[in-house]
């Protein structure tokens, strides 16, 4: 079970199932079937407590169902209103009681979103990379397709469902389903496209100042995260570079040099661009 | 449900790599020479079915299609121990047995003409399978078949197979001896056009830095075709252990590398593995932390793509993007630690324009094969420096040209018929438009570089109708 691949196929199985039934009822059984089927295509067939596993519409989410059942996938909450149950007997229910097996579920629930939000860019790389092979290539993309990478780190991230860091925990779910939009705003015109770029770049600045506050030591929490996230420094320079100059004393030169950030054409005139730290022009 | 993933051998270097990536595959899941499960490997939890297809109970055979148009190489694998490995239904040998002269364009119009038996093998291996993934092409870029066929398979999957991936192993000619194939420049140039335009994603493997490193770190002197056949097997296996074992990350091809390839141009990757051994240095222990092996990765001597470190413009090259995948029994924490300790004494170079990072795929080890080392690692990386290769095509091209030496050998086939020369000048142009993006890719402005390039030099063909107003770009 430990090797997860039956979840790799479930969670890829539900985001392009067509959903025929709107009764909740109906709904989780053929969830339930499709969560047999995955673990029986998995290396876990033969695992001798497969069928311990179960689907279950979590307490409060009844309503939740009915506003997913407009048809098919629409974002990483469409299954938020899932539970993963896992029956155990007496006396293993001591340890794993009830209280434990729920954390898990919540973790397969973030994990999950996690896993839609992959599978979405996964499907845009697919369709850049076709588009691209019949030349109506689209640069912007090129610059959030770099999403990927940021987004198998998260898996890592379980820390962030406790109660603490709810407000982190938001964040990344924005960026996920910012993930889940781009795909579907391909098929659109290219301010959508900008308009999810942007929200995109509000998060990850959210983030960062998220990061700034928080204690930088740790083996685990943001701080570790956000250096994972940001290996090359790519978004501390951009963003942190930006933060720095608007609190910094030297206000009116602070604002020109962002403005030549901001210009482009002023930007791309130096052969090559200004390489390294803006900030030595200071 | 596995992603099945079809392997297609093309020309002498292709089948040999091919055959050597084979023999690993059924020592790491306990597959016997003639096909038979071993006994003791039935209850491996690994993933034969993606490149294997199951005959009955026991029997397994290679999604592979061996393809040459001389019979050497395939009769040899035909008539060796593992001849009953093979569908022989999947084996191509072109009736006249001829082969293609070590001539691109004999390979590539024999291609042509015996279009619709490959396709027929193609197709039905196709249809074999429930939910292909891709193909997997290895062969020499140098040659006349694995150059010619090659190329003319890629345009022709790409036509048949839009929606499928086509990952290929090419095996790039040693660029120090003088080769024994003297038009060697021109089938390079024509095949890499091929490569840029019609493959998802490319290994290099690159003859002179392999030969480099069996002289240099394996200590052989003159190293034979099969010691560095090996080698390319390592890798080649290494490279798809995440698809082969399950787990919950890396799963299929697309993953790996939507990861590794954030622009689609730039698909050219090179590999690094260690600890290398050969047979005979087996028992040699080297020091296997996660750290050693995720260092060593980063040294260019373990780098199977020749650097060109003396070069000036070397310092400038940056990493787009690295994978490791790293094999054996690892503790999560040390990777974590590892990638900290590389952080901080800066050992990666990376571009600027995105963020980018040492991306680690952990991996299961075949219990059936025994290695002195408990972890090794398989590095695959985009990196600008690649494009160094690519001038020194483009640098040797340009001279036997300039000479207009042997390209009577090419006039006499339908491309280049009328002394039309024309593909030969367009191939040189899609290669040094490669040349300019990965140098492009080095400068903190790559994103903006292709907005506001007015010739579209970067797009090759010139039209504007998927550029961008650039003013929109802010």
């Amino acid at each position: 079970m430990e090797l997860a691949d039956w979840a790799h196929l479930f969670v890829s199985s539900l985001q392009h199932h067509k959903w025929y039934t709107i009764e909740a009822e109906k709904r989780i059984s053929e969830i339930q079937g499709i969560l047999e089927l995955s673990v029986q295509r998995s290396s876990c067939e033969g695992d001798p407590y497969k069928d311990r596993l179960y689907v279950y519409v979590k307490g409060s989410s009844m309503t939740n169902i009915s506003v997913s059942a407009r048809g098919t996938f629409y974002g990483i909450y469409s299954f938020d209103f899932l539970g993963l149950g896992y029956r155990v007997d007496w006396p293993l229910n001591i340890i794993l009681s009830p209280g434990a097996l729920r954390i898990y579920s919540d973790i397969f629930g973030f994990l999950m979103q996690v896993k839609l939000a992959v599978f979405s860019l996964s499907d845009v790389w697919r369709s850049l990379k076709d588009l691209s092979q019949l030349n109506k290539k689209n640069q912007h993309s090129v610059f959030d397709n770099a999403e990927p990478k940021q987004l198998s780190i998260l898996t890592e991230m379980r820390c962030f469902l406790s109660e603490e860091t709810q407000h982190i925990a938001s964040i990344i779910r924005s960026i996920l389903q910012s993930a889940v939009d781009f795909r579907s705003c391909l098929k659109g015109d290219i301010s959508q496209v900008l308009n999810m770029r942007k929200s995109f770049s509000k998060n990850i600045k959210e983030l960062y100042l998220c990061y700034v506050k928080s204690p930088k030591h740790g083996e685990f929490g943001l701080s570790s995260f956000w250096e994972r996230l940001n290996y090359n420094d790519h978004y501390s320079e951009v963003i942190g570079w930006t933060l720095v100059m608007i609190m910094g004393s030297d206000f009116p030169q602070a604002i020109a040099l962002i403005l030549t950030f901001h210009d482009p054409q002023k930007w791309s005139s130096t052969p090559g661009g200004l390489s390294g730290n803006p900030m030595l022009f200071l | 449900m596995p992603r099945e993933i079809i392997t297609l051998q093309v020309g002498q270097c292709g089948n040999q790599i091919g055959m050597e990536f084979w023999k690993q595959l059924c020592l790491e899941h306990g597959i016997s020479k003639e096909g038979i499960l071993e006994d003791f490997a039935t209850q491996g939890g690994d993933r034969k079915d993606v490149f294997f297809y199951q005959a009955d109970d026991q029997h397994y055979i290679p999604r592979a299609l061996l393809m040459d148009l001389e019979p050497r190489v395939i009769n040899g694998i035909q008539n060796g121990e593992y001849r009953n490995l093979y569908n022989h239904e999947n084996v191509f040998i072109a009736d006249h047995g001829g082969g293609a002269g070590n001539n691109w364009a004999s390979g590539y119009h024999q291609g042509k003409q015996y279009e619709e038996d490959l396709m027929d093998m193609i197709d039905r291996e196709a249809d074999g399978s429930d939910s292909l993934e891709g193909f997997v092409l290895c062969h020499s870029i140098a040659g006349g078949t694995g150059s010619g066929m090659g190329s003319y398979l890629l345009e022709t999957l790409n036509d048949r197979y839009s929606k499928k991936l086509v990952q290929t192993y090419s095996v790039f000619p040693n660029q120090n001896e003088t080769s024994d194939v003297v038009v060697q420049p021109y089938n390079s140039l024509l095949t890499l056009k091929r490569l840029t335009l019609n493959a998802d994603c490319v290994v290099v493997l690159d003859n002179t830095a392999l030969n480099r490193i069996a002289v240099e770190r394996l200590h052989i002197t003159t190293p034979t075709f099969t010691q560095t056949n090996s080698l390319v097997s390592t890798v080649m296996s290494a490279s798809t252990t995440t698809l082969r074992y399950p787990g919950y990350m890396n799963n299929d091809l697309v993953g790996l590398l939507a990861s590794l390839i954030p622009t689609p141009r730039c698909h050219f990757l090179m590999t690094g593995y260690t600890p290398l051994t050969v047979e005979r240095q087996a028992n040699v222990i080297r020091k296997t932390t996660v750290l050693d092996v995720m260092r060593r990765l980063l040294q260019t001597k373990n780098i199977m793509v020749s650097s060109y470190a003396r070069t000036k413009e070397a310092s400038q090259a940056k990493y787009i993007s690295i994978l490791n995948i790293i094999q054996g029994e690892v503790d999560p924490t040390q990777v974590h630690e590892s990638l900290q300790r590389i952080r901080e004494r800066k050992l990666v170079n990376f571009i600027e324009w995105g963020p980018a990072s040492i991306q680690v795929a952990l991996s299961r080890k075949s219990p059936y094969v025994q290695t002195a080392h408990r972890v090794s690692g398989l590095m695959l990386a985009s990196h600008t420096g690649i494009r160094h290769l690519f001038s020194k095509c483009l640098t040797q091209y340009d001279k036997l040209r300039k000479r207009q030496a042997f390209l009577d050998n090419y006039r006499n086939h339908p491309t280049f018929a009328d002394n039309d020369l024309s593909e030969f000048d367009e191939s040189r142009d899609v290669i040094e438009s490669l040349v300019d993006e990965y140098k492009a890719c080095e400068s903190p402005d790559y994103i903006k570089w292709g907005m506001e390039d007015p010739d579209h030099a970067l797009t090759g063909e010139g039209s504007a109708s998927g550029t961008i107003d650039p003013k929109l770009s802010l």
